[in-house]
């Protein structure tokens, strides 16, 4: 970090200026990464009546604790760690009435299925076949255990690289693999069972 | 190809390389692996796409006055743990003080004042002295004790 670029310079002189309590700093930082945080939550929780509520909270809890950022990370990865832990929290409190079972699953979804080829040529409802396709996804990342889902939504929705992942989760890449290995297996392992009738 | 390194290209996204197909064609378990993992990721492509929702306004100023109470919120705390502390150790203070008011003087500390009683009244001591079976020890015990021992000593003579 010898001679960073003018942004980068300016952020850092923003986090040390948040570090001394320095709110409307601060504000200036949510704005710049408001965008990411958003699409992150929104594609973990995926309820877009609490996508501001829960973002402000990971930006009061990102200010609480920013003393505390050493610049090892960037603030980005940072900053997705604190969504990601507050994420899971949110997820686990909330499971048990996000649980989709297979009969809620519903036979629209598999007649598209059916229809579109399993997806690979979409017919003259294409884009309707796609949009049941990700209800579908969208139900089975539900049913997933939570750790499942954060991974799987982090590699898969938001095309985060697998050491951007062990950057946010503190993992070793090889760790990385290896679950989203397991969660994948398992993910489809549950759509088999969802198409041969749960 | 086996078919755990065609399943792991599968898991990977790559339908289409020849060698992979050729095994999916000709293997049914490979076939529906493959049509799954394409089930799948049509789904995370879709869902990718949507857009997250549009922040509303005053998102900014409704931050900064969330954070401006969480600021505060910790020094409350603070002041509230601190006073509720100060409270429980007066109330302990109080409550040693009042149990030691409260229990009586008695044990070592306490002696001296049956010494006195002892002391004022020596004709008991000079029974004890005669008491049988070596009561003389009472001369150490409470007045009332040792009044009752020297009577029955009397009845004895």
């Amino acid at each position: 970090m010898a001679n960073p670029h003018p942004e980068a310079r300016q952020e850092i002189e923003l986090i040390k200026r948040c570090q001394k309590g320095d709110r409307e700093a601060f504000g200036s930082l949510a704005e710049t990464y408001r965008r990411p945080i958003f699409s992150l939550v929104f594609h973990l929780v995926h309820r877009r009546d609490e996508v501001e509520d829960i973002v402000q909270e990971i930006f009061i809890k990102a200010f609480v604790a920013i003393r505390g950022y050493n610049f090892q990370s960037s603030f980005r990865t940072w900053l997705s760690r604190i969504a990601i832990n507050h994420c899971y929290d949110y997820l686990r409190r909330n499971r048990v009435s996000r649980i989709t079972y297979f009969w809620q699953m519903g036979e629209e979804s598999e007649r598209r299925i059916e229809s579109g080829g399993e997806g690979r040529k979409p017919g003259p409802h294409g884009h309707e076949d796609q949009l049941a396709l990700a209800d579908l996804v969208d139900k089975l990342l539900a049913r997933a255990p939570v750790e499942d889902r954060i991974i799987l939504t982090l590699k898969e929705l938001e095309d985060r690289s697998v050491e951007e992942i062990a950057g946010i989760s503190g993992l070793k890449p090889s760790t990385v693999k290896v679950r989203l290995h397991r969660a994948r297996k398992r993910m489809l392992k549950d759509y088999k069972k969802w198409r041969r009738g749960g | 190809m086996r078919c755990r390194k065609v399943r792991k290209i599968l898991e990977e996204g790559s339908h289409d390389d020849p060698h992979v197909q050729a095994h999916v064609k000709s293997c049914p378990a490979c076939g529906e692996a493959a049509a799954g993992w394409s089930v799948l990721r049509s789904g995370f492509r879709q869902l990718r796409r949507e857009e997250p929702p549009e922040v509303s306004w005053g998102f900014a100023e409704r931050l900064l006055r969330r954070l401006e109470v969480a600021v505060q919120r910790p020094s409350e705390e603070l002041i509230e743990m601190a006073g509720r502390r100060i409270v429980y150790v007066t109330l302990l203070i109080t409550l040693l003080v009042l149990v030691s008011l409260w229990a009586p003087s008695s044990g070592p500390r306490g002696a001296g004042g049956t010494a006195e009683v002892l002391v004022a009244r020596p004709e008991m001591a000079e029974v004890s002295q005669e008491a049988p079976l070596g009561l003389g020890s009472l001369a150490l015990v409470p007045s009332r004790l040792a009044g009752q021992t020297a009577a029955g000593g009397q009845r004895q003579k």
